[in-house]
């Protein structure tokens, strides 16, 4: 029940910690609210998968002068929706827009490779909740045609919890091809690895939401 | 500190530590023939033996000592198999059993055995019809948790064991007592068990340290090899001083059982009627404990140690830690807090969907509780989820 790292062959299963920096902003995490006639919102995330985050943004000329956020999560999640909102605060939108994963995790002083998942998270939020403002202004809704490059921009957010990086730069997708709805991907994974099954879920869920897809096939390769 | 968490493990009783210590200081021999200190040593683990064997009542058995609770069910189950045709194998366990069953199960699944994981109702608790249907003529062994060590629900034994021994008298019974001893007798002139496995660290004993005890017919086949002094299924040097500590737990624990009791039941009590009444939108996971059901008696479903919650609309790790930052120590079932983000299948196998797994506490009490703590962990734990809960997504 306890929180254990993911064994790498030769090196002894370390136990996780969190850095001081995550549990101040666990502890007290700025920005924990939610503003009611925001100009921009956002939910993502679902229980079932863990957790979910709200993004509640105020913006005046193209700037983020309020931000506030929910958290249904653990630990990291709750530091990371803090941390983001103290990052975009006071930023154009475009410069917030451009606030990473990785931006955010090193303001914290890392982040166990196992809980990047849920900082993830965030910064989707934080995306969707811009992406929501600009198309109720624009009236446009900014719907990309699904097509592979796509595909692979989602699976892209899907990071591989043992180096931290995400399954396309890992080099786990070994195929794949969008035709009449269907999304066929080869992953390269091994049978007995700890996080197959959730690396599976994660495709899943990241893929289900875009327009138009019916049905996701994975084949799980080993070469 | 507040420590809540007997579940995981439990501190050595001052009365083993003192047990224990001459063992590794100056009576640090090891079992051999014919020289004095060898067989003082040797007598030693003899009269640990018997300390197990009188325990479980037990007059005709054999001990063998391991390094904990999973390596005696790994022992258990792969010597059991090790000389079967594993295609000609059937064998059954409950999908809630502890991982050193379920996952050595799985094992023997993928290797070629056929292989029933039998399902449990929404308080953990097996059909004995159901259990009926599944043994069959080629059943060789199972395997079942007595206590379950996530929400406490306790099979009974007494009503099920004689349905396997009805359905095929050939088939060997492997019972998990792990979570059982501080509070309850297993007697095996009683019950038909073939093979009983526990471990030392939840008795208030060491840990590196568990036992099988087992009927000399028994049908284990050695699967550790080297050199053999006092038993052939756990060759190389014997851990005596965790030998003695644990029997002298294990004596402890039996001569303490009905003041364990008394101890335990009104904070678990306690626990479940504050929780209850003083935080909104809870859920007991596992089986009520009966309010006149007499602890001596196997017709008790929950463990007198065990409180499991779910607290709806937060996340168990974030609770736990807070908590933590009081020195208040629980556990969580939360996926969030696994190392493979996988939601608590004991919780989901009592029908608890992720939301609920995930705000899960197992709160398990032991010797060194008293109420007031138990009040202290509430009076902390009601402003915990409060405030999770304002900043939630949900609800």
């Amino acid at each position: 029940m306890r929180m254990v790292a993911g064994y790498e062959g030769g090196k002894a299963l370390a136990v996780i910690k969190y850095s001081e920096k995550v549990l101040e902003h666990f502890r007290n995490p700025k920005n924990i609210g939610m503003i009611e006639d925001a100009d921009g919102q956002s939910t993502v995330g679902s229980p079932a998968c863990g957790d979910q985050v709200s993004m509640f943004l105020k913006i005046r000329e193209d700037r983020i002068t309020d931000i506030k956020f929910l958290s249904y999560g653990c630990a990291s999640n709750i530091a990371t929706g803090s941390i983001i909102t103290e990052m975009a605060k006071g930023k154009s939108l475009n410069e917030a827009k451009a606030i990473t994963w990785k931006n955010a995790v090193d303001e914290l002083g890392g982040l166990p490779p196992v809980k990047i998942h849920c900082s993830v998270l965030a910064i989707d939020g934080l995306r969707a909740a811009i992406q929501d403002y600009e198309e109720k202004t624009t009236g446009i809704k900014q719907e990309r045609k699904v097509d592979e490059m796509m595909i692979l921009d989602e699976l892209k957010k899907v990071i591989y919890p043992k180096n931290g990086i995400n399954i396309v730069d890992t080099n786990m997708i070994r195929y794949l091809s969008f035709e009449e709805g269907v999304i066929t991907i080869e992953i390269s994974i091994e049978e007995t690895d700890l996080f197959k099954q959730n690396v599976l879920e994660e495709i899943d869920e990241h893929l289900e939401v875009l327009p138009g897809v019916k049905k996701i096939e994975i084949k799980v390769v080993e070469y | 500190m507040i420590y809540l968490d007997h579940y995981r493990t439990t501190p050595v009783l001052e009365a083993v530590v003192k047990k224990m210590t001459p063992f590794l200081r100056e009576a640090y021999f090891l079992p051999e023939s014919f020289t004095k200190r060898g067989t003082e040593a040797a007598e030693v683990i003899d009269q640990s033996n018997r300390v197990l064997l009188d325990a479980f009542n037990i007059e005709d058995g054999e001990v063998v000592y391991t390094s904990g609770g999973t390596a005696s069910n790994n022992i258990v189950i792969s010597g059991v198999l090790r000389d079967v045709d594993l295609r000609e194998a059937h064998i059954v366990c409950t999908v809630i059993d502890h991982p050193s069953i379920v996952n050595t199960y799985e094992y023997y699944r993928k290797k070629g055995a056929s292989v029933t994981f039998l399902k449990v109702d929404g308080n953990g608790l097996i059909d004995p019809e159901e259990l009926r249907k599944h043994i069959q003529t080629k059943t060789v062994l199972i395997s079942l948790t007595h206590t379950n060590h996530t929400i406490g629900a306790i099979q009974p034994l007494e009503q099920l064991l004689p349905i396997i021994k009805e359905q095929n008298p050939k088939t060997r019974i492997h019972i998990d007592a792990t979570m059982s001893l501080n509070a309850m007798a297993l007697d095996l002139s009683q019950l038909p068990i073939d093979f009983l496995t526990f471990s030392g660290h939840k008795i208030y004993g060491p840990k590196g340290v568990g036992a099988i005890v087992f009927r000399k017919s028994g049908p284990l086949k050695p699967i550790l090899f080297g050199t053999v002094t006092t038993s052939p299924f756990s060759p190389g040097a014997e851990n005596i001083p965790g030998i003695v500590g644990l029997s002298e737990a294990l004596r402890i624990a039996t001569a303490q059982r009905e003041a364990y009791l008394h101890k335990m039941r009104p904070l678990q009590e306690r626990t479940i009627k504050r929780i209850e009444s003083e935080i909104p939108d809870v859920v007991l996971n596992g089986p009520r404990p009966h309010p006149e059901g007499n602890l001596h008696t196997f017709s008790v479903k929950r463990a007198i140690d065990n409180i499991n919650f779910s607290f709806r609309y937060v996340e168990g790790e974030s609770i736990m830690m807070f908590l933590d930052f009081e020195d208040i120590i629980v556990a969580t079932g939360s996926a969030c807090a696994s190392s493979d983000l996988k939601v608590n299948y004991v919780l989901s196998a009592i029908g608890r969907d992720h939301e609920m797994a995930h705000g899960s506490l197992r709160i398990t009490p032991g010797w060194g509780n008293d109420e007031e703590q138990i009040d202290q962990m509430i009076d902390r734990l009601k402003p915990i989820v409060s405030r999770l809960r304002a900043q939630s997504t949900l609800r």
